[in-house]
């Protein structure tokens, strides 16, 4: 698992790649009530907001480490974003993907939370 | 013959029709309204009014169900509804209506001629032969439900005719005549509120307003609801947001929905009732359209483009009269609201997000989702939210979406700031009571202040 700035999580899967929320923004935001996802065969852009969540605080953008296709989008998390945690399971979608910003490594990340 | 003279003659009692009447009354001109049938229109009968009803009807019987957990306790295994007696209601309601209707127009010095009316020449006649003439002729005939297109062979298997009114005259179980398509076995809006029972499964084809809140009455009173649309998603030209919130509460109310739908290849086991809400038409008078005459108005659904919807069919009856009697006010027509009942309500007024992209505004929009208003969870609504749109430039506010209980009253007050481009922190600096809805209004303008 790698990390975006934006506390995005991507994971290489076969030829596709998993993207999520890190545990860190979930437990910021005090829990997330609800997804907006993009749909399927929808394009993504590195940089830009591919959805948002929302939280009893805000709705927050979810900025995209990566640009491509939509492959997959994980609708248990869309049917029950309360459960959603930072690990595999609650990757949010698959992505087909054509260019992929520079990522943190775990260690890397965490110590960028640090310095927050 | 002689022929009864009016300043103002108006043809359909509907929406339109009544309220050019009640105009044309505050400027003292002598007016004769023709009806048909019954005065209020679809709207009144087959259309507002009657679903409304059996929204409330639905959330009723949703409320029961749910009402243990406030501490109300009762027998459970007495709860059932009896249609006919929902439907008894309903009438009793919409003829209330239709009557004081009646008794406001006529005591407002306005001829009622129950009739169909037709125009020859300048000259409006009854099917009985009278005559009237007028100086001015509003067309308000409203419209009707458009019948099936020719591109679709829906086959029914079996057409459940019990339950239908019309079915029997209907030619054939699988029909394409370009000329009046009717499929056995599909119903219109008209017929299936004219049902005294609930269907055990209704089948809807069509995902537009009417088909919405339709599926959603009926799944909560108890049918298995199923939707067919054409398209990707229901609700075509409504906020992405709008979209996404009204398909989660149908998939919650048990409506399954079929999107990208081939109409020519569907087939319909035949063991349930088919609704098409697939779209309507505009009716005119016999005769309109002869001679092009200046003095004839069309107002309403009578419209070729008409938005279907009675508040403006109403605006637009209004605003035909004033227009002829040219007062000095301007009559610029306002944004306009229309909403949606399910479980909540929907309302929309102005431009979405997208639609001001599209004509090239820089738009900025933003959510804010009610998760910590008292009334939404003192009532368990869930998800509410109000989106507000701007012009990052003009820093004016330009469309409004609402997802929450009592969207429909709270919009009003976001087409006054549109229509009179109240400045926004002006709107947002309102006093709104508390605890309610509309508090979030200022909560709302505060988030989109931020990002403007
Ligand atoms: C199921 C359904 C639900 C709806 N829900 C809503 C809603 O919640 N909110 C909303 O804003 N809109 C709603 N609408 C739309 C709304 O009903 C119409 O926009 C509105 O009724 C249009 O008003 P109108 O006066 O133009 O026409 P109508 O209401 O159709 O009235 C036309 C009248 O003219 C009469 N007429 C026709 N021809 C003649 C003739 N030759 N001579 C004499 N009389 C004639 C007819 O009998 C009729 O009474 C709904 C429609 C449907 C079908």
């Amino acid at each position: 698992m790698r990390f975006s700035k934006k506390h995005i999580w991507v994971k290489e899967d076969g030829d596709v790649v998993m993207i999520g929320l890190s545990e860190y923004a979930i437990s910021e935001l005090g829990g997330v009530m609800f997804v907006n996802l993009p749909d399927e065969d929808d394009e993504i852009r590195l940089g830009e907001a591919f959805g948002d969540v929302e939280s009893v605080k805000t709705v927050s953008d979810l900025i995209s480490p990566v640009s491509g296709k939509v492959i997959e989008v994980n609708e248990e998390v869309v049917d029950s974003p309360e459960e959603m945690a930072g690990d595999v399971d609650s990757w949010m979608l698959k992505v087909k993907v054509s260019d992929q910003e520079d990522l943190m490594t775990e260690e890397e990340y965490t110590a960028y939370l640090q310095s927050l | 013959m002689d022929r009864k003279k009016y300043d103002l003659a108006i043809i359909g009692g509907g929406p339109a029709g009544y309220s050019a009447a009640f105009e044309a009354a505050k400027y003292n001109m002598s007016c004769v309204l023709f009806e048909k049938d019954k005065l209020g229109g679809t709207c009144l009968h087959r259309g507002c009014v009657p679903t409304k009803y059996l929204n409330k009807v639905a959330g009723m019987y949703k409320e029961v169900q749910t009402c243990e957990s406030y501490g109300i306790k009762i027998n459970r295994d007495d709860t059932n509804i009896d249609f006919v007696e929902t439907k008894k209601r309903e009438a009793e309601i919409v003829d209330k209506l239709a009557h004081d209707l009646e008794k406001n127009l006529l005591a407002h010095s306005i001829d009622i001629v129950y009739a169909e009316a037709y125009i020859e020449k300048d000259v409006i006649k009854t099917v009985s032969g009278d005559e009237y003439e007028a100086s001015k002729i509003i067309i308000a005939t409203g419209g009707e439900p458009a019948d099936i297109s020719s591109d679709m062979e829906i086959n029914v298997a079996d057409a459940p005719g019990k339950m239908m009114t019309d079915v029997a005259d209907a030619p054939a179980k699988m029909m394409t005549n370009s000329e009046n398509i009717s499929v056995a076995g599909v119903i219109n809006t008209n017929q299936l509120l004219e049902m005294r029972e609930i269907p055990e499964k209704l089948t809807i084809l069509g995902g537009g307003v009417t088909a919405v809140e339709f599926a959603y009455i009926y799944a909560t009173l108890g049918s298995k609801v199923t939707i067919f649309i054409r398209g990707k998603a229901l609700l075509r030209n409504w906020d992405k947001d709008i979209v996404t919130a009204v398909t989660q509460s149908l998939k919650k109310a048990g409506v399954v929905i079929n999107t990208k739908t081939d109409f020519s290849k569907l087939s319909i086991a035949g063991d349930e009732v088919v609704l098409s809400a697939l779209g309507r038409k505009p009716v005119l008078p016999k005769g309109y359209g002869e001679n092009a005459d200046d003095k004839i108005v069309v107002v309403g659904d009578a419209r070729k483009d008409s938005t279907m919807l009675a508040h403006v069919a109403m605006a637009e009856g209004r605003a035909a009269v004033r227009e002829m009697v040219a007062t000095s006010c301007s009559d610029k027509m306002g944004c306009y609201t229309s909403c949606i009942f399910v479980d909540k309500e929907v309302a929309s007024v102005g431009l979405t997000e997208a639609e001001a992209i599209e004509v090239g505004i820089e738009a900025i929009s933003c959510r804010y989702v009610m998760y910590s208003n008292a009334r939404v969870l003192i009532s368990d609504d869930g998800r509410s939210f109000i989106k507000l749109v701007a012009d990052k430039n003009t820093k004016k506010l330009i469309g409004a979406q609402l997802y929450c209980d009592r969207a429909g009253d709270m919009v009003a007050e976001l087409a006054t700031v549109i229509d009179n481009e109240i400045d926004i922190a002006k709107a947002a600096a309102v006093i709104r009571p508390h605890p309610s809805y509309c508090e979030d209004i200022t909560a709302a303008f505060d988030m989109l202040l931020e990002k403007l």
